[in-house]
């Protein structure tokens, strides 16, 4: 049996464990062993992935002639290290976060955590676009009950747009797109270099559009608005489904389109690249000064989050192999830098109470490594040196510089003159402006919670220095 | 001579007048129970036969066609059969409790003897080769059905069951003329000397009338946009049993008509693009689809939703078959199977569930998620089929329908389509939200024996396996549709 097939099974049956369990106690210590066993597997499977690399494995037909088909590709191998990784810190994260917040009902969340990351690796290890939509599919709505985990009425209402949103465009744009391209070049399946032999123009224009509006968990801009509603679910589903797994899985849907559906080569020669350009400068830019006006810490992170997404499809429609590193790069960093922004945000909410950042004034006297690494994570939005968000922006000019498309430097100057703007009043509240309220306990940090949190920057700090080798495997395997 | 197509509409025929001497409730039940599944065990083995040898041919008494009258068993009937038969197997199963409950005790026995001849009418449509004959089987399943439906503990059942008369009555009398109207132009009866005789000419006045009046008749019993209304009044006042039993059957009979009569008879001629008939066929459906969408979000009743969903759904299959194209009734013979599967079993829980309730609102599933947490599962894998989303049958049934459309001249409707089928969410979407969501918590439903709950189940497995594996779905009806329009090329 395939081991790709095997890790899908494994985490299946980690479900009907789970949920043959259904203990309070200590579903979260089993879950943590079940993301740890997941990392596990992933890390095999990239230790042997010369062998695995373009192996496919049929299940079974889903379509007559487009099976359920699975294989590993170069840009799945990272974002395989990255979500598995990463779901291992943010098990460890919610563990304690649903104790100390007095969660009920953890057997469920974890069920559905795990199916999510079930679908999240379906995505990845997907090798037609057929089978990337079940998962696609199966990922909107394993999420939902997470979204509305806490069921109180705001979050039933969030949770019905959040799935409006997801499975409309998925239903009404994605599948027409999908069946349109099967029809016009008779295969689904991932190609490098793309799978349209011949083409016209407007078919090409309306696929692109169809799409983008499609994938919306890539939320880019107009339908993006899923994205800030699903935040009133508990913050590790915040963390890592929307900051990570969902979101990333969109714009890595959109990466495996525009290179190995359309192809570097269709997209620059019909210009249809033009159109995404378009959209996502528009997101880049809207986004931010929406997220300047967001109180909310989590609701500024969302924001946030859409900005940051487009620049990777930003990225990638630059078509220019600069960009392309760029976008994979940022699709790394985004995720740990996002991903301790808001563990840091469940942090502070869980000891102090505090979610708005209005009320963050002086806060680092209170949760000081919180503080730490929530600047660190901001620091890399921003893309400032020495953060690794720095490198992928860098890579981002230069694409755009190679590409000449030279109106696009305002945007990306604009942009993170906003990131700035939006995210250093955070830090600088924090740090210096004096407290209105007295925090009379000096220091409230909770090791257990912080852990995860600390090991995430650490290896943020450290990949700053060591890039060398993502760069590297990026430029041998994927441009 | 094989003996299986006359066996089938026999078997039954024969065993009703002995229900009316055994009477006793119990034993009844049983018989028809087992004449049900001893036709489904025949059909299978005609559908072997068939499938690998090719069309059967029975004559009746041994007189030959044109003068007898012919049974022809070819893959297109076998199908239609197969699921008629399969439904009302199924419900009859689900059903002995309901049918307990809501009919009354002297009645019973009658109730199981209409069963059958309704069946009996169905499958007599689907097999038989005699065009003034499938009339006759029409009035045979009318006649009981307007008996079924009159058994419904309410008020308005009785009313219902008139209104489905005299609609029922219209629809068959224009059926009638419309036969009566080739009789003279022909002077045959038998569907394949009809369509031979009937030639590749032009279309005499008579000829068009004659077409005009089978779609009238077959628009009525399909529920074609605008002639729906008689569906949704049976589906909310019949005994809900018998909601589930012809969800399934009685309006995809009225598809079989359609397909028989202007696909295979009047192939030569080829109606449905003459005068744009297709066109405006097509048009009128997505019409249909649209407003019976957004009136099915706009319901309280469950079974109105439900009901108006399957004019939607019909709509679909309509808009496939008016494609014109072997793809566009792939598409439609597909959503035929998937359909009824889906339909049935959602009618089914709601029958289960509310033996007694005679209005069952949505609110009526209130917190039910917690009390039938399996039960309800099955539900909603139901409701997800009716969506169409991937791993179920639905989502086969909207790729074939979509791809059709976007290879189709009316690529440009496919916007419609895609709308309503999203819009369907919305209202599958209310009930899953009352199920697992709401505070309050139901205790009107009723405990449902385990018979029910396996026939429900075993809907929701089938709903997920004909997600998974099309061979039934989809390659009989590629080959059907491919015979089809091999024929017409011809």
């Amino acid at each position: 049996m395939s081991i790709l097939l095997s890790h899908i099974l494994f985490l299946a049956l980690s479900i009907v464990i789970i949920y043959l369990l259904r203990k309070e106690a200590f579903t979260g210590m089993v879950s943590i062993f079940i993301s740890l066993a997941s990392l596990v597997y992933a890390l095999y499977i990239i230790s042997i992935q010369d062998i695995l690399i373009n192996q496919k494995t049929d299940i079974f037909n889903i379509i007559p002639g487009i099976p359920l088909s699975f294989s590993l590709d170069y840009l799945g191998v990272i974002f395989l290290v990255i979500s598995n990784g990463l779901w291992l810190m943010v098990s460890i994260f919610s563990e304690r976060y649903l104790e100390l917040n007095k969660y009920q009902n953890k057997p469920k969340f974890y069920i559905f955590f795990t199916l999510s990351m079930l679908a999240t690796n379906g995505i990845i290890y997907s090798s037609n676009l057929l089978t990337t939509f079940v998962f696609y599919e199966i990922l909107t709505i394993a999420t939902y009950p997470l979204v509305t985990f806490k069921g109180d009425k705001k979050s039933i209402i969030n949770g019905k747009k959040y799935l409006y949103y997801l499975l409309g465009t998925s239903i009404i744009f994605f599948l027409p797109a999908i069946i349109f391209t099967y029809i016009l070049t008779g295969t689904l399946d991932y190609k490098v270099g793309g799978i349209f032999t011949s083409y016209n123009n407007t078919a090409i224009y309306i696929l692109i559009i169809l799409y983008l509006f499609g994938i919306a968990k890539s939320a880019v801009m107009p339908f993006h608005k899923w994205l800030p509603s699903a935040m009133v679910a508990p913050t590790p589903v915040s963390a890592l489904l929307h900051a990570v797994a969902v979101v990333k899985s969109g714009v890595f849907i959109m990466l495996k389109v525009f290179l190995f559906i359309f192809g570097v080569d269709v997209l620059t020669q019909s210009g249809a690249n033009i159109i995404i350009i378009l959209f996502a400068s528009f997101t880049i830019i809207s986004s931010s000064f929406i997220a300047l006006n967001q109180d909310n810490i989590k609701l500024r992170l969302a924001y946030s989050t859409i900005g940051q997404l487009s620049y990777i499809v930003l990225a990638t429609a630059i078509l220019a192999p600069y960009s392309i590193l760029a976008a994979v790069l940022h699709l790394i960093f985004h995720a740990l830098g996002k991903i301790m922004l808001f563990l840091s945000a469940g942090i502070i909410a869980t000891q102090t109470g505090i979610k708005n950042v209005s009320e963050m004034n002086n806060l680092s006297s209170k949760l000081p490594i919180t503080c730490l690494l929530m600047t660190i994570g901001a620091i890399i939005m921003i893309g400032l040196p020495p953060t690794i968000g720095f490198i992928s922006k860098w890579y981002l000019l230069l694409g755009i510089m190679e590409s000449e498309n030279l109106y696009l430097l305002i945007i990306i100057i604009l942009s993170t003159l906003l990131n700035a703007s939006y995210y250093f009043p955070m830090i600088y509240k924090s740090y210096f402006e004096k407290a209105k309220f007295d925090y009379k306990s000096p220091s409230c940090e909770d090791m257990p919670l912080a852990f995860p949190v600390i090991i995430v920057g650490f290896i943020a700090v450290i990949l700053f220095f060591k890039t060398d080798f993502i760069i590297k495997f990026i430029t041998e395997n994927i441009i | 001579m094989n003996q299986l197509p006359v066996l089938i509409i026999v078997l039954p025929l024969l065993i009703a007048p002995i229900l009316l001497l055994v009477r006793d409730n119990r034993h009844v039940y049983n018989l028809s129970l087992g004449v049900s599944f001893l036709n489904i065990l025949l059909i299978l083995i005609l559908f072997q036969d068939v499938y690998q040898n090719g069309n059967i041919l029975y004559e009746l008494g041994s007189w030959k066609a044109p003068i007898g009258i012919r049974l022809n068993a070819d893959l297109l009937s076998c199908y239609f059969l197969l699921l008629i038969n399969f439904m009302a197997f199924i419900c009859l199963i689900a059903g002995n409790k309901t049918i307990k409950s809501q009919v009354e005790d002297d009645n019973i026995h009658l109730f199981y003897i209409a069963w059958l001849l309704c069946n009996v009418g169905f499958s007599g449509i689907v097999l038989t080769n005699d065009i003034f004959n499938l009339f006759v089987f029409l009035e045979i399943s009318s006649l009981a059905s307007y008996f079924l439906i009159s058994q419904g503990n309410y008020k308005a059942s009785s009313l219902a069951a008139i209104q489905y008369l005299f609609i029922g009555s219209i629809g068959a009398v224009f059926i009638l003329f419309a036969i009566g109207i080739l009789y003279v132009n022909t002077g045959t009866l038998n569907m394949t000397d009809l369509s031979n005789k009937i030639g590749s000419g032009s279309i005499s006045l008579s000829m068009s009338l004659s077409i005009a009046m089978f779609l009238i008749g077959v628009g009525i019993k399909t529920a074609l946009f605008p002639l729906h209304g008689w569906l949704i009044r049976t589906y909310s006042y019949a005994p809900s049993i018998i909601v589930s039993y012809f969800s399934g059957t009685s309006t995809k009979i009225g598809i079989y008509i359609l397909l028989r009569v202007f696909l295979d008879i009047f192939n030569s001629i080829n109606p449905l693009e003459y005068y744009n008939l297709a066109q405006l066929i097509l048009f009128l459906s997505l019409i249909g689809v649209l407003l019976s969408t957004l009136y099915a979000i706009k319901q309280n009743e469950i079974k109105k939703m439900l009901a108006y969903s399957s004019v939607a759904q019909l709509s679909y299959i309509i808009i496939a078959i008016m494609l014109l194209t072997p793809d566009g009734l792939t598409a439609s013979l597909i959503h035929v199977f998937n359909h009824s599967i889906i339909k049935t079993g959602l009618f089914l829980v709601v029958t289960i569930l509310f033996i007694n309730n005679k209005n069952v609102s949505i609110d009526d599933f209130s917190g039910l998620g917690e009390k039938y947490p399996l039960l309800m599962s099955a539900f909603v894998i139901l409701l997800l089929g009716l969506i169409g989303l991937p791993l179920t049958s639905g989502f086969i049934s909207k790729w074939y329908l979509i791809s059709a459309i976007l290879q189709s001249d009316y690529w440009y409707t496919s916007g419609v389509i895609l709308i309503t089928s999203f819009m369907t969410f919305f209202y599958a979407w209310l009930l899953i939200e009352k199920i697992y969501f709401s505070a309050r918590l139901n205790h009107d439903a009723s405990v449902a024996t385990s018979y029910q709950l396996l026939c429900v189940y075993f809907l929701a497995a089938l709903t997920i396996y004909l997600g998974v594996d099309t061979s039934l779905t989809f390659g009989i009806s590629e080959q059907i549709s491919n015979n089809f329009y091999s024929t017409i090329n011809q």
